[in-house]
């Protein structure tokens, strides 16, 4: 280590210093100890070297933020494309508008399937009852298990954000207050169609249209 | 094939004895470090075999810096977990490929930058990301004077030349060494070296630029003045 220090530097003072310090804050000992004999005479050097430490531990902190993003990365369950994608509503890109403009995409998709083949959805349901049968304490178990199985899916993005708070009403018993929240959830979905509801007439009836948003284009 | 490349054949190992010499290393120390190595060497050649647990784990020791390089590089648009996706799907395809262990780390490395690169050339747009990371960071963490932190520093490192925020993201983030950085980037140490005083000589002054502004807008009651900075690139005589 410490043939790294007596190292020749090239270049003015102030990169030595600089080289000096860097290696300080990084952990080489005998840097450490050459800022410390030099500080005696240049207490500036001692102050610069303090200021570089309280980077080195916002850097250490940041890098943490980092870190949570790489660990929801696994190899075996990592999907090509991911940028690339055909359509992606991202939390901060697209936006509510895509996102709403899929849930009427998903909708439409419903109630095209709906009307096409009532008899499978029916039979699905069905089939759901006497094979699947979940069983959860309450309904945020549920929630929660939905937010466990969609982030192994891929299919949410990020952590829901906090409930949003509506409005309260105070229960006419004194129990307390009934609270309306509404929780958000980003959510990844892949479709190879958008629909807009379109209005029919003036009873109301409305029939999926087709369209092409204008939406970031991806590879 | 460099110079550089063909001693990376132990370079798993002098990373190791690197970290287990420092002052205090004893013998003991050593050894631990190289039965690490080898025990490093059996799991990429099981990796190398195909074996999907060995590659999971290459990958998930690995993962963390991959995501720093990446935040260097990466454009304005694309989210840096959707392009490390993309190295982790072409790791897993590509893992029976790699023969030498001690080069994985340089391979991954490369398909990082590839990615990122690709994805800018798409999209024709500058680096960016790691600001706009930085913008959507909310903090996983209920501290959220530490994810406001994270969040500014993360948008200062934006603005220093990806070949500066590199090295120091994966040495003050990742705690790799000047060696293994080097090994890594397939630079000269001495090169690393330089880079990092630099790149920390930057961060030092966009950290007090930042500061007295905020100071002036405290005094002067004008938060406006916390804004310009964000235009503000590092350059002239810092970028050497």
């Amino acid at each position: 280590m410490s043939n790294r220090s007596t190292m020749t530097i090239t270049g003015n003072a102030g990169d030595a210093d600089d080289v000096l310090l860097s290696r300080a804050v990084a952990g080489d000992r005998a840097a450490i100890e050459e800022v410390r004999t030099r500080g005696v005479a240049e207490p500036a050097l001692l102050e610069e070297f303090a200021l570089w430490q309280a980077d080195e531990l916002r850097l250490a902190r940041a890098a943490r933020s980092l870190d949570v993003v790489a660990d929801r990365v696994d190899a075996t369950r990592s999907k090509s494309g991911a940028y690339g994608r055909p359509f992606v509503a991202s939390r901060a890109g697209l936006g509510w508008a895509v996102a709403a403009v899929l849930a009427v995409a998903l909708v439409a998709r419903d109630w095209s399937g709906a009307r096409n083949g009532a008899a499978d959805v029916n039979s699905n349901v069905a089939g759901l009852g006497s094979a699947f049968s979940p069983s959860f304490a309450s309904s945020d178990d549920a929630f929660n298990a939905y937010l466990a199985k969609a982030r192994e899916e891929g299919a949410l993005v990020g952590d829901p954000q906090p409930p949003v708070f509506l409005g309260s009403r105070e229960l006419g018993d004194g129990s307390g207050f009934e609270v309306v929240v509404v929780r958000q959830i980003y959510e990844i979905r892949r479709t190879s169609e958008m629909y807009r509801m379109q209005p029919v007439d003036e009873t109301g009836r409305v029939r999926p249209v087709v369209i092409r948003p204008r939406t970031e284009t991806v590879r | 094939m460099t110079e550089r490349n063909s001693t990376n054949h132990h370079a798993s190992l002098r990373f190791s004895e690197e970290s287990a010499r420092g002052k205090h290393a004893s013998e003991d120390d050593v050894r631990l470090a190289e039965v690490a190595d080898l025990a490093e060497a059996r799991l990429h050649a099981r990796a190398a075999q195909g074996e999907v647990e060995a590659i999971e784990s290459v990958w998930r020791r690995n993962r963390r810096w991959i995501a720093a390089v990446l935040a260097a590089h990466a454009p304005r648009g694309v989210e840096i977990e959707d392009l490390l996706q993309e190295v982790a799907a072409t790791f897993l395809a590509k893992a029976r490929e790699i023969r030498d262990a001690a080069s994985v780390r340089g391979w991954l490395r490369v398909v990082a930058v590839n990615e990122a690169r690709m994805a800018a050339r798409d999209r024709g747009i500058e680096r960016k990301s790691l600001a706009r990371f930085a913008a959507s960071w909310r903090g996983e963490s209920a501290d959220r004077h530490a994810a406001a932190e994270a969040r500014e520093t993360l948008e200062l490192l934006a603005r220093l030349p990806a070949q500066y925020a590199e090295p120091l993201l994966l040495q003050a983030g990742q705690g790799l060494s000047q060696r293994e950085i080097a090994e890594i980037l397939d630079v000269p140490e001495t090169t690393i070296e330089t880079r990092l005083a630099r790149a920390r000589r930057m961060l030092r002054q966009l950290v007090a630029e930042d500061e007295l502004r905020r100071e002036e807008a405290r005094t002067t009651g004008n938060h406006d003045v916390t804004k310009q900075r964000t235009g503000t690139e590092v350059h002239g005589s810092m970028m050497r």
